[in-house]
C-alpha cells in the first residue's frame, strides 16, 4: 500500500550554526492544544497531573519537564511531547496542533543577543527565567518563546513561516556574531 | 599641531586616512577633525548658502560646519560630522558643497551677492512666473545650496534593530552620568548607561580637572572599569539617545561599524535601539555657544571648550597663537591649559567689566571682538574697547558665549524649558518626562562638584522608590569654581555676524524676520531657517532667540524656544527601516505543496503573505492564458487539483459552539446536522459583509469554520471579540487550525474517482452527497473530507495533517494526470468562480452588504446576528444601491477590465454619471468571451440590458450586457451530481 511521506516544517532549513550558537528543529513532538471546559480548570489540572505528570502552568510559565511539558499558550495550554491522554477530554477541548507549529531550539552564548534584536521582550535570564513562556513577535512572525535552559530557548512559529523564521534568526545571528 | 604629553590618543598606533584625496596621518583615538587640525588643516568645508570657507567649530555632535562625506560608492555616507567620525586605517573622506574644489569654490560668488540672498530671498524672488518654480528655480536652488549627496547606488551596509530593558537608563557618560550609574548599580539596580562618544568621561576627558586626586579622565576610566565588572550594568558607548517616547521608551542609535574598516559584511553599521526604562537620568551635559560678532565664521574660530578638547583629549593645539573671547570665567581655563602646554595665548578678551585673570597674558576686560580677517583661515582680529580698535595676530580664536544645557530630550513630550538667569540659559522643566531626573550641567550645574551632588541627590531619591536605603554615599572630591557670566549675545559692527553656521543665518536675518513681522520664535525659525538641518541649532538656538527677544522688545523667557523634536542627532532611515529591506520586507508563508508546484514550473503569486501557484505551464505553452484556459477545460471535463490550505480554518468546539455560529453568521447554523456543511455570510457590526465561507459540522459540538485567505486573521479576531467581550458566558473554545491541515480542492467530473484512489474507504454520491463532511482515513492517516465546490463542478476538499501535505499533493496530481486531469492554479480558480458568480474579497471589499450581493434572503429572520440591525437601515436596502452584476461584451470591443467604471449606455462617461465599477474579470474559455463581475446601481433589476464600460486610464470603452451572475450551470446540477 502507498504511504504518505511526512515532511517536517523546517526540513532543509536547519541545522543552523553560527559561532557557537545553533538552531535545530525539534520535530518529534506531539502538540495538543488543551482548553478547559467552563469551570473545569482545577479538575483538568488534576487529570493532567495524573495523565502526564504536571499541573496546568501558570500564566507565562511552563510545567513538566523535557519530553512532557505543558506550556501556557494564551487562552489555551499546549501539551508538548506525549500523545494526549483521551481522559483529558472529560474536562477540556483537545485539538491536535502537532503540524501547526515549527519548533526551533536555539542554544548558545549568542542566544539572548540574537533574540533581543528580534523580539520586543526582556529576554535576559534574570527576567525571562528557565521555564518562562511568552507570546510575542519575532520581527515579522508571531511566536511563542519558551526558555528550556539557561542557554536554550524553544521558538514556536507558524509552520508556513518556517523559512522566514529561519531567515530572520540567521540574519540576526550573523550580525551579532560579526560583532565579536 | 600636536602637543607632546597631552591627549588620550594612542601615539603608538598611527592611522592613515584620506581627506579630499590627500593622505593624512593621525593616531588611534583621533577624530577626523582632530587629526586634520593636528596636520594644520583649517578649512573643512563650504557653507550652505554663501559657500563661505568654514573650519571646525566644535568637537562634538553639535558641529555645524565640518560636515564631510565618508566612504565611497555604495558605502558613501554624507553629512557626517568630522568631529564625531573616528579615523581608521584606509578611511576615505571628502569635503562637501564645493566645485571644483574646497579651496576654489566657484559658487562662493554667492557670498558677493549676500545682500540679495538674505532670509526670505527665495520666498520673495521666486514667486513668478508660477511655472518657473518646479522646472527652473527649484532645481537651480537645489544644485547651488546643499550639503552632501547620496551615491545613488543601493546601500551595501547592514543595519540592525534591538530592544533593551532596564531599571535605570543613564543618558550621558560624563561625570554626573558616571556617578549616577555607579551609585545606582552599587545599590543593585539594573542599569544601562549610554554615551555618544567612543570613551566615557564626557568633559572630564577634555579638561585638566582633578577628581578624587587624579585626572578626571583617569577617574572616568577607573569608574568604567568597576562598572564593567558588575553584571547589572550595561555600557553602551558610541550610542546616542535620540528620542523619548511614551511609557519610558527611548530611541537610541549605536554607531557599530562607523569606526571600522570592515564594511558591507554581516557587521551592522548602526543599530537602532528601543530601550524601555523604568527610570531615567538625563546627564547629557551642556553645549557651549558662541557670540555673534562680525565675521565670526572664519576657519580657526571655534568654541573655547572645543579648543580645550582638542588640546586635552587629542593632544592638538588648534592654533599657534590663540585668542580667547568670552563673557564668562569658565573660558579662561582654555588660556591656562594652552599656556601650560606651551601654546602662545595672544590675548584674553572678556566682555565683563569686572572680570579678572591671574594669567600672564594680555587681558582685555570689558572689550569685544569687532572684526576678524583671513579668508581661508583666521589671521588677525580687531579688539574694540571704548571705541578704540586694536588689531592682533591670531590663527585661532576660542569663543565662549556661555553654555546651553542639553535640554532637548526633556522637550520630546511637550516639555518647555525654563529660563535660568544665573547661567543665562534654559534649563529643563521639572517633571517634563515621567520618571526622568536631570542631573549635572544638563540641569544647569556648571561646576563638577555641583554636578556630582545633583547626581547623588537624584539617585538617593530614586533608590527610595525601589525600596532601597538612601544612605549617604561618598561622592568624589573636586575643586569647585563658581560659574560667572554676564550677557553678551552679539557685537554690533560692520560685517555679518553669524548665528547659525550650518544654515548661514546671521543676526541681520533674525532682525529682518522681525521687520517682516515673523516675530514668533517658530515663525522666525521658518523664515530664516535657523536651527534646521543636521545640527538642529544646538549652538545657535539660544543666541538666536536672544537676538529675537532684543529685536521684539520681549524678554528671553517670554520669547521661548522652538520645539525640540526627535531625533537628537541624525539617524539613518536604513537603521530605523532595518528588516524592511529586500527579502526582509515582509514574511513569506508557504503551503506544503510549494516545492512541488515550483518543481512543475508554476510562477507564484502573493495572496496576502502566502505564495500560491498562478498556473502550471505545460510544454509548448508560451503564455499564461494558454495554461489557464487548458486548466479550466481540464476541471470542467476531467479533474483538477488545487492547494487551498491558505484559507482560514477555525476549529470551534463546545456545547455553545452553535450559538456562536448563529450569532456571527447571518444564516442559521444551529439546524446544521452532523456530517453537513453550510455556506455562511458574516457581517460586521455596521451591517456590511466581513467574510464568507463554509462551516462543517464534523461531530457533536464540533465545527470547522472556513474563512477566506484574506480575512482569516480578521475573522479570528472577530470571534475572539464576540466570545470574550459579548458572550463570555458561552462554553466553547476555538482555535486556528489553518497551519495544522493541508487542504486540497479536487474538482471536476472525475473528482470522485480521484478521491477514492486515496481514501481508505471509498465514497459515492449517495453516501457522500453535496455539502457532506466527515473524518476519513487517507492512506492510513487521519484526514477530513468535505464535499464542497468553488468551481461549480462536482468537487471535494480533502485535508491531511500538514506534514503529509506535499506527499498527498504529489500523489493526487500524479493520479489525476493518469485520468486526464492535473493541477490548476489561481488564474484558473478565479475564472472558474467568476463563471459561477462566486464572490471573493474583490467583491466583498468592505462597502458591500448582503442586499448588494443579492443575498438578502440569507439574513435569517428567525434569529439575531451581528450586523443585522445595521444592515436593515433603509439606506442599505435602497434599490438604487450598487448591486452585484455580471457582464459580457456585446459590441466590437471585447475587453472588460477590472477597475473600469460603468455608465448607462447613452450617458457621457463622466464622474457625475458613474453608476458602478468592475471588480473581477476573466476570460471564460467555456463561453468564449470575457466575463466581468462588478457593481451597478440598481443592477439586479436590469438583467439583459446593455450598458457601457469605460476605462479612462487605459482608454477602453466596451458595450456590455448585464447577464446572470451565475453564467455556468445556473441550476447547480453539476455540483450535486
Amino acid at each position: 500500500m502507498i504511504k504518505l511521506l511526512p515532511k517536517t516544517a523546517a526540513a532543509g532549513l536547519t541545522p543552523i550554526k553560527i559561532s557557537n550558537t545553533t538552531i535545530i528543529e525539534i520535530d518529534t513532538l506531539t502538540l495538543t492544544s488543551i482548553s478547559a471546559n467552563k469551570g473545569k480548570s482545577e479538575k483538568l489540572s488534576e487529570q493532567l497531573k495524573k495523565s502526564h505528570g504536571m499541573s496546568l502552568p501558570h500564566n507565562g510559565r511552563a510545567s513538566g519537564r523535557e519530553g512532557a511539558r505543558a506550556l501556557w499558550f494564551g487562552q489555551h495550554t499546549l501539551l508538548v511531547g506525549p500523545k494526549c491522554d483521551e481522559k483529558l477530554n472529560k474536562f477540556a477541548i483537545l485539538t491536535d496542533q502537532s503540524d501547526a507549529w515549527v519548533v526551533l531550539r536555539m542554544s548558545g552564548d549568542l542566544l539572548e543577543n540574537v533574540l533581543m534584536r528580534l523580539s520586543p521582550v526582556d529576554i535576559r535570564l534574570k527576567t525571562f527565567k528557565v521555564g518562562s513562556v511568552v507570546r510575542t513577535g519575532l520581527l515579522h512572525v508571531n511566536v511563542t518563546l519558551h526558555r528550556v535552559g539557561a542557554n536554550t530557548i524553544d521558538v514556536y512559529g507558524f509552520r508556513s513561516m518556517a523559512k522566514t523564521l529561519c531567515h530572520e534568526l540567521t540574519q540576526a545571528l550573523s550580525a551579532v556574531a560579526a560583532r565579536d | 599641531m600636536r602637543v607632546s604629553g597631552k591627549g588620550l590618543i594612542n601615539r603608538q598606533n598611527t592611522v592613515n586616512f584620506k581627506f579630499d584625496g590627500v593622505n593624512y596621518t593621525g593616531y588611534e583615538g583621533d577624530s577626523v577633525a582632530s587629526a586634520l587640525l593636528a596636520s594644520g588643516k583649517k578649512l573643512f568645508g563650504r557653507s550652505f548658502k554663501y559657500h563661505r570657507p568654514r573650519g571646525v567649530l566644535t568637537a562634538g555632535s553639535e558641529e555645524p560646519n565640518a560636515l564631510i562625506t565618508v566612504g565611497e560608492g555604495s558605502f558613501q555616507d554624507p553629512n557626517v560630522r568630522a568631529t564625531t567620525q573616528e579615523i581608521f586605517e584606509g578611511l576615505v573622506t571628502k569635503s562637501q558643497n564645493n566645485w571644483p574644489n574646497l579651496n576654489y569654490d566657484i559658487l562662493s560668488i554667492n557670498d558677493l551677492f549676500s545682500h540679495f540672498l538674505g532670509a526670505g530671498f527665495y520666498y520673495k524672488t521666486f514667486m513668478w512666473p508660477k511655472s518657473f518654480w518646479e522646472k527652473i528655480y527649484e532645481p537651480f536652488i537645489r544644485r547651488a545650496a546643499g550639503l552632501g549627496s547620496l551615491s545613488g547606488l543601493h546601500n551595501s551596509d547592514t543595519y540592525e534593530k534591538a530592544y533593551a530593558f532596564c531599571d535605570l537608563l543613564v543618558i550621558g557618560g560624563g561625570p554626573s552620568g558616571l556617578l549616577a550609574a555607579k551609585l545606582a548599580a552599587e545599590a543593585g539596580l539594573d542599569v544601562i548607561i549610554a554615551e555618544q562618544e567612543p570613551i566615557f568621561g564626557g568633559r572630564l576627558n577634555s579638561e585638566t580637572e582633578q577628581v578624587d586626586g587624579m585626572p578626571g579622565s583617569t577617574w572616568a576610566a577607573k569608574t568604567i572599569e568597576s562598572l564593567k565588572l558588575m553584571d547589572n550594568v550595561r555600557l553602551f558607548s558610541r550610542t546616542t539617545i535620540t528620542g523619548v517616547y511614551d511609557q519610558g521608551t527611548f530611541a537610541a542609535v549605536e554607531r557599530v561599524g562607523h569606526h571600522l574598516s570592515k564594511r558591507g559584511g554581516d557587521l551592522p553599521l548602526e543599530c537602532f535601539w528601543r530601550i524601555v526604562a523604568k527610570n531615567s537620568i538625563l546627564a547629557a551635559g551642556a553645549i557651549e555657544r558662541t557670540i555673534a560678532f562680525p565675521n565670526n565664521d572664519r576657519p580657526g574660530i571655534m568654541t573655547a571648550s572645543a579648543v580645550r578638547t582638542y588640546l586635552n583629549r587629542y593632544g592638538v593645539s588648534a592654533g599657534k597663537s590663540v585668542v580667547i573671547f568670552c563673557n564668562n570665567n569658565a573660558a579662561h581655563k582654555t588660556a591656562s591649559d594652552l599656556l601650560e602646554s606651551g601654546v602662545n595665548v595672544a590675548a584674553i578678551i572678556d566682555t565683563r567689566e569686572n572680570s579678572e585673570t591671574a594669567l600672564d597674558v594680555p587681558f582685555y576686560k570689558g572689550a569685544e571682538v569687532s572684526n576678524t580677517f583671513g579668508r581661508q583661515g583666521l589671521k588677525s582680529i580687531n579688539i574694540k574697547k571704548n571705541n578704540v580698535e586694536t588689531k592682533i595676530e591670531a590663527d585661532c580664536l576660542a569663543v565662549s558665549g556661555g553654555w546651553n544645557p542639553t535640554v532637548h530630550l526633556t522637550c520630546h513630550m511637550n516639555g518647555r524649558p525654563t529660563w535660568n538667569d544665573e547661567i543665562l540659559s534654559f534649563v529643563p522643566e521639572i517633571g517634563a518626562i515621567p520618571n526622568m531626573a536631570v542631573v549635572g550641567s544638563a540641569n544647569g550645574h556648571m561646576d563638577t562638584g555641583k554636578c556630582f551632588e545633583s547626581a547623588q541627590k537624584e539617585i538617593n531619591s530614586l533608590l527610595k522608590t525601589f525600596g532601597k536605603s538612601s544612605k549617604t554615599r561618598k561622592i568624589p572630591k573636586v575643586e569647585s569654581t563658581k560659574f560667572e557670566i554676564s550677557p553678551k549675545w552679539a557685537v554690533e559692527g560692520k560685517g555679518r555676524a553669524w548665528l547659525d553656521y550650518q544654515n548661514d543665518v546671521t543676526v541681520k536675518d533674525v532682525r529682518q524676520s522681525v521687520q517682516e513681522n515673523f516675530k514668533s520664535v517658530e515663525h522666525m525659525k521658518r523664515y530664516t531657517t535657523q536651527g534646521m538641518a543636521i545640527d538642529q541649532g544646538k549652538n545657535s538656538n539660544v543666541a538666536a532667540l536672544a537676538i529675537l527677544a532684543d529685536a521684539t522688545g520681549r524678554g528671553i523667557p517670554e520669547t521661548g524656544t522652538t520645539t525640540f523634536r526627535p531625533p537628537f542627532v541624525p539617524v539613518s532611515i536604513a537603521a530605523m527601516g532595518k528588516n524592511a529591506q529586500g527579502i526582509g520586507f515582509a514574511p513569506q508563508r508557504y503551503t506544503t505543496s510549494h516545492v512541488a508546484s515550483v518543481d512543475r514550473g508554476a510562477p507564484m503569486v502573493e495572496a496576502g503573505l502566502w505564495y500560491r501557484p498562478s498556473y502550471f505551464p505545460e510544454v509548448g505553452e508560451t503564455n499564461w492564458r494558454q495554461s489557464c484556459d487548458r486548466e479550466i477545460e481540464m476541471v470542467r471535463t476531467n479533474v483538477g487539483v488545487c492547494d487551498v490550505s491558505t484559507l482560514g480554518k477555525i476549529d470551534i468546539q463546545g456545547p455553545d459552539a452553535h450559538r456562536l455560529l448563529d450569532f456571527v453568521y447571518t444564516n442559521m447554523f444551529s439546524t446544521l446536522k452532523v456530517g453537513k456543511v453550510r455556506y455562511g455570510l458574516m457581517l460586521r457590526e455596521d451591517g456590511h459583509v466581513m467574510d464568507d465561507g463554509t462551516t462543517a459540522h464534523l461531530a457533536e459540538n464540533h465545527y470547522v469554520m472556513t474563512t477566506t485567505t484574506a480575512a482569516a486573521g480578521q475573522v479570528m479576531r472577530h470571534l475572539d471579540f464576540v466570545h470574550q467581550c459579548l458572550h463570555p458566558e458561552w462554553d466553547l473554545s476555538f482555535i486556528s487550525v489553518t497551519e495544522q491541515w493541508a487542504q486540497f480542492s479536487i474538482a471536476g467530473p472525475k473528482s470522485q474517482e480521484l478521491i477514492n484512489a486515496v481514501l481508505d474507504k471509498p465514497i459515492s454520491s449517495e453516501t457522500f452527497p453535496f455539502m457532506s463532511c466527515s473524518s476519513v482515513g487517507i492512506l492510513g492517516e487521519k484526514g477530513r473530507l468535505f464535499r464542497i465546490s468553488f468551481s461549480g463542478e462536482h468537487g471535494y476538499e480533502i485535508a491531511v495533517p500538514a506534514r503529509f501535505g506535499e506527499s498527498l499533493f504529489r500523489l493526487l496530481v500524479s493520479r489525476a494526470e493518469e485520468i486526464g486531469g492535473g493541477p490548476y492554479g489561481m488564474e484558473a480558480l478565479n475564472v472558474l468562480r467568476i463563471e459561477k458568480g462566486f464572490i471573493t474579497h474583490a467583491e466583498i471589499h468592505g462597502r458591500i452588504t448582503a442586499f448588494d450581493l443579492g443575498m438578502q434572503r440569507m439574513v435569517s429572520e428567525k434569529k439575531d446576528c451581528i450586523g443585522k440591525t445595521s444592515a436593515s437601515r433603509p439606506g442599505l436596502l435602497d434599490s438604487e444601491r450598487e448591486q452585484l452584476i455580471a457582464l459580457k461584451p456585446v459590441g466590437s470591443v471585447k475587453q472588460i477590465v477590472a477597475g473600469a467604471h460603468l455608465f448607462d449606455r447613452n450617458d457621457d462617461p463622466i464622474r457625475e454619471n458613474d453608476r458602478g465599477y468592475i471588480t473581477s474579470v476573466g476570460f471564460s474559455p467555456t463561453f468564449g468571451h470575457v466575463i466581468g463581475l462588478g457593481f451597478f446601481k440598481g443592477g439586479q433589476a436590469r438583467l439583459g440590458e446593455q450598458i457601457k464600460m469605460v476605462d479612462h486610464l487605459r482608454g477602453i470603452e466596451t458595450e456590455c450586457e448585464i447577464i446572470n451572475t451565475v453564467s455556468f450551470d445556473p441550476k447547480g446540477d453539476r455540483l450535486r451530481d
